[in-house]
Formats: structure tokens, C-alpha cells, sequence
């Protein structure tokens, strides 16, 4: 593949990580490069959530190294985290939105905190939302969304600033299959938008058709790295 | 500039928004305030009204005749030296005579007896202090035996009383208005330590959103103390009308008691130093406000 001759976007060496003498990850190696749509998969306490844990810097690894745009993420301070943050997009299970904030307010939170302007917001939010098809859910707040509505608002809150790197943790954990299915369509137009996609799930279907590098984890290791793998482990 | 824009907009969206909490910690932050103003309001009038009778309330040494002019003179400059003694004015026996003719108490023919050429009237000194303690040296110095045998009488024992019963009152009122002040003060610290933490746990779950889209330290943290300054101003305008309100209704419907007419005494006092006051208020609200929160919140913002 063309982007082969690229450096790495994303680069795991080695990386370890342990919680209370369990080892969530065991050795992990992982490079991904821009453009790529990368989908972790493996059963539960594979250690997906731990690597993207360590991906935003939520946690540290035990040993490793991660590199992220050409920089070790280990190294970067308390300080430094924000401002590493705001070039990624992140999308939770959980949605993860700001319950006291209509949908617009949420997404344009992600613009405020980096010191955009007013104009700048004004002119991004309504695009993003419409992007997500949520233009006439804007006044509302998070408790008045379906499900995938809300999934929606966290992917347009996590695409507003123009991320390099998009990573989803489940992100169609709590939906139904139609749900789903509109979320992977999006993450699949936001990537060939040229966004680096790392997408963690246990949503089997959506894994097959898509049609993707597969990624396998398993008891903290990497089993398997397909391109256009399937939902096997 | 927009950040801070956008701190502030988000400071008062959430005081609004956590409406209840707010008031509570509004309300003890006003009751520490009303307490810390009240109590300057009347320290600061009995220190006046203490000042005022302190100035009033001098020592007149008089002197046997048979005590010489240099040792009068010797008297006054020992008691000048005295950094706390303000003011020390010989009474001659002529201006001794020229006050006692002015007094408007004493009977004609009594007035008549004293002339210039007869004059009985003793001469003396006026010692006014600026401490109250330190009439207790001028006393210990005119029963000296240098002066003692030349000394006639001297009003400090009349005085003496009077000075004692407005040091303790002074001091009781300093002390009582102090210990009461600080009581509110930690109960209101107390309550804002915690309201400010509840909203910090309350909100932990949005302080982690915050920060995982790249919301710096400070951005998360100042709303949250822009809000215990709130807290701290709000109570100030509260405890500010409610003193204003409260020293005017006392002194229209009681203004014939004793307490009314010390109230009464208290209102110019209290204009005068109203800003003075107001900043004192100020500085306590805002240090408990945004100091409780700061440290509530510390804890919480680390991800």
C-alpha cells in the first residue's frame, strides 16, 4: 500500500501495562499510518480499552513506547496534555457529553477550551452538526437524544476541531444495529476525509462489513493484524 | 479575553444552574459577613466613643503653695518626656481664677470672695493621656516623695473608675466581636469547602469530559472559582443592605433606649467608614470564596 513508504501516525513499541499484578497489556507492537482505518477487536479484558487508555494519555505505560505525529506521548507533562488532546478526536461508549449543555454547546466546548474564537465557532459548530445529521437538534440537551443521537453529538464534538487522529472506545456499545450501522458510516466518510480512524469494538456485523485492517487482541497481546481482516478471535 | 469571557458566562450559568447549593453557601457566607460587619461597625464606634471620652478625661494635679514654681515646672517636662502623655498645660493661679469666674455653677457672692489679690485657688496641672494605663504612671509619679508632700489633690482617684469601666467595656466588645467573627468565619469556611467539593464531585464526571477534549487546568478550574467568588460577592451586597437596612430600622423605632441612642451614635460613625467596611467585608468574602474552593477543588482535577 502507498501509505507504507509514510512514517508511522502511530507507533506501539513493546508497550506494557499491569493494574494490581494483571497484565492488561503484554508486549504490545503497533504501527499505524495516516489515512488508515484501524479496528481493534478481542474479547473482553483483551486489553482494547487499555490501549486506548494509553493512546490519550489517560495512563501511562509500565514500559514501552508510544509515539504519536513523530512524539513519545509518555513524555508529556500534566500541562502538556491538553494541548496534546485537543489534536485528537475521541469518542466514548458512554458519549461522554456535558449533561448541562445543548448539543451545540457540547461540541463548541471542544472549540472554546483551545481559545477559538467566536467567529471561528459559529462557523464550525453548524457545519459539524449538520455533518452528523443533528441540525435540528441543537437547542437540545443530552438527556432528549436517542442513544445514537448522542453518539452522534460526541463524534461532532470530536471532529470540530479538525483531528488528525479520531479514536472511538465502543463507540456502538449501547446502540441498536441501526444505530450502529449510521455510526460506522460516518467514521467511514470522516476517513476518507484523509482522519485516521482507531476504532475499538465488540459489534461483530459492522467489523464484517466494513471491511477494514482487524487488529486482535488478546490476554494483552496481539494475535492477529489483517488488512481487510473480519471479526475472528 | 474570550477565554475569559467564556469563564465567567460559565461561572454564572453554573451558579445559576446549581441553585440551591449556591444559596446555602451564599447565605452562611452573608451571615460570616454580617457578623464580621457588625462587629467593625461597633468596634469601631465604641473605640470612637472611648476615644472621645478619653479625650475628655484628664488629671488635674493641684498644688500646696508651698510648692515652688521648678518644681512644677521639673513635674511637667518628667511627664512630657512620656511618649503616651499628650498634652501637660500649667493652670497658673491666674488662669485658675479666670475659669473659676467663668463657671456659670457657682453663686455670685461665693464668685465675689476670690479676687486676685486673695486667691485661694491652687495651681495645677492638666494631664491628658492618650493611653488609658498610663494615668496609673502619672498617679505612681505625683506620689513620688519628691512631689507627694507638694501635691494638694488630684482628680485620678474620681477618674479612675470611669477610665476602668470604659477600658473593659472597650476590650469586651474588641474580644466578644472577635471570637464571634472567627466562629462564623470557620463555620462559613467550613460550609463552602464543602459546597464547593459536592459540586466538584457532583461534576467530577464533566471535569474528566473537560479535560479529555483537551480543556486546559485552568480553564477547568476557574469557573469553579470564579463561582466561590460569587458566592462571597453576593453575601457582601447581602450583608451590606442588611446592616444599612438594619442600623436604620433600629434607630427609627428605638430610638428612645439606650440602645437606640447608641445605635444612634453608631450611624455617622458608620458612613464614615462605610467603604472601609465594605472592603474588610470584600477581602473576607473573597478569600473564603475562592479559597475553600481552591482547595476543594485541587484535589479533583487530575486527570
Amino acid at each position: 500500500m502507498e501509505h507504507r513508504a509514510l512514517n508511522p501516525i502511530i507507533e506501539v513499541q513493546d508497550v506494557y501495562k499491569s493494574y494490581c499484578n494483571t497484565n492488561a497489556l503484554n508486549g504490545v507492537n503497533l504501527k499505524i499510518f495516516p489515512g488508515e482505518f484501524v479496528i481493534l477487536v478481542g474479547p473482553s479484558g483483551a486489553g482494547k480499552s487499555t490501549l486506548i487508555r494509553l493512546l490519550i494519555r489517560e495512563e501511562k505505560a509500565d514500559s514501552g513506547k508510544i509515539t504519536v505525529a513523530g512524539r513519545n506521548i509518555k513524555r508529556f507533562s500534566y500541562r502538556d496534555l491538553p494541548y496534546y488532546r485537543r489534536n485528537l478526536g475521541i469518542v466514548f461508549q458512554d458519549f461522554k457529553l456535558l449533561p448541562q449543555k445543548t448539543v451545540w454547546e457540547n461540541v463548541a466546548y471542544a472549540l472554546e477550551v483551545s481559545g477559538a474564537s467566536d467567529e471561528d465557532i459559529v462557523r464550525k459548530v453548524p457545519k459539524v452538526i449538520q455533518a452528523v445529521n443533528l441540525g435540528t437538534k441543537s437547542e437540545a440537551y443530552p438527556n432528549q437524544l436517542s442513544g445514537g443521537e448522542a453518539q452522534r453529538v460526541s463524534i461532532a464534538r470530536a471532529l470540530v476541531h479538525n483531528p488528525k487522529i479520531l479514536i472511538a472506545d465502543e463507540p456502538t456499545g449501547n446502540l441498536d444495529p441501526e444505530a450502529s450501522r449510521e455510526i460506522a458510516d460516518i467514521l467511514e466518510k470522516i476517513n476518507c476525509q484523509g482522519t485516521t480512524i482507531i476504532l475499538a469494538t465488540h459489534n461483530k456485523e459492522l467489523v464484517d462489513k466494513m471491511r477494514k485492517r482487524v487488529v486482535v487482541l488478546k490476554g494483552g497481546k496481539i494475535v492477529s493484524d489483517q488488512k481487510q481482516g473480519r471479526y475472528t478471535f | 479575553m474570550t477565554q475569559f469571557k467564556r469563564i465567567i458566562k460559565q461561572a454564572f450559568s453554573n451558579f445559576y444552574r446549581n441553585g440551591w447549593l449556591s444559596l446555602t453557601a451564599t447565605l452562611i457566607m452573608t451571615l460570616a459577613l454580617l457578623t464580621v460587619g457588625v462587629f467593625l461597625v461597633v468596634a469601631l464606634s465604641t473605640n470612637k466613643m472611648a476615644g472621645d471620652l478619653k479625650d475628655k478625661v484628664d488629671i488635674i494635679v493641684n498644688f500646696k503653695d508651698t510648692a515652688s514654681d521648678a518644681l512644677i515646672q521639673q513635674l511637667k517636662s518628667d511627664l512630657m518626656i512620656r511618649p503616651d502623655i499628650k498634652t501637660v498645660r500649667y493652670i497658673s493661679k491666674e488662669d485658675a481664677l479666670a475659669e473659676f469666674k467663668q463657671r456659670g455653677s457657682i453663686k455670685e457672692e461665693i464668685r465675689e470672695i476670690v479676687t486676685p489679690e486673695d486667691n485661694p485657688l491652687p495651681r495645677g496641672l492638666q494631664i491628658q493621656s492618650v493611653n488609658l494605663a498610663e494615668y496609673d504612671h502619672v498617679s505612681q509619679l505625683i506620689k513620688q516623695p519628691t512631689y507627694a508632700s507638694y501635691v494638694d489633690s488630684s482628680s485620678y482617684d474620681d477618674n479612675k473608675t470611669l477610665i476602668e469601666t470604659v477600658n473593659n467595656a472597650t476590650k469586651f466588645v474588641e474580644r466578644f466581636g472577635l471570637i464571634l467573627s472567627a466562629f462564623f468565619i470557620i463555620v462559613s469556611i467550613l460550609v463552602i469547602f464543602n459546597t464547593a467539593r459536592l459540586a466538584v464531585i457532583f461534576r467530577s464526571k464533566e471535569i474528566e469530559v473537560m479535560r479529555l477534549v483537551g480543556a486546559s487546568d485552568g480553564f477547568v478550574k476557574m469557573p469553579f472559582l470564579v463561582e466561590g467568588f460569587l458566592f462571597g460577592f453576593f453575601a457582601l451586597i447581602a450583608a451590606t443592605l442588611l446592616i444599612y437596612a438594619g442600623i436604620n430600622i433600629i434607630n427609627t423605632i428605638s430610638s428612645a433606649t439606650v440602645f437606640g441612642q447608641f445605635v444612634q451614635r453608631m450611624i455617622p460613625i458608620y458612613y464614615q467608614n462605610f467603604w472601609f467596611i465594605v472592603l474588610i467585608e470584600f477581602i473576607t468574602g473573597t478569600v473564603i470564596g475562592v479559597g475553600s474552593t481552591y482547595f476543594s477543588i485541587r484535589k479533583y482535577v487530575k486527570i
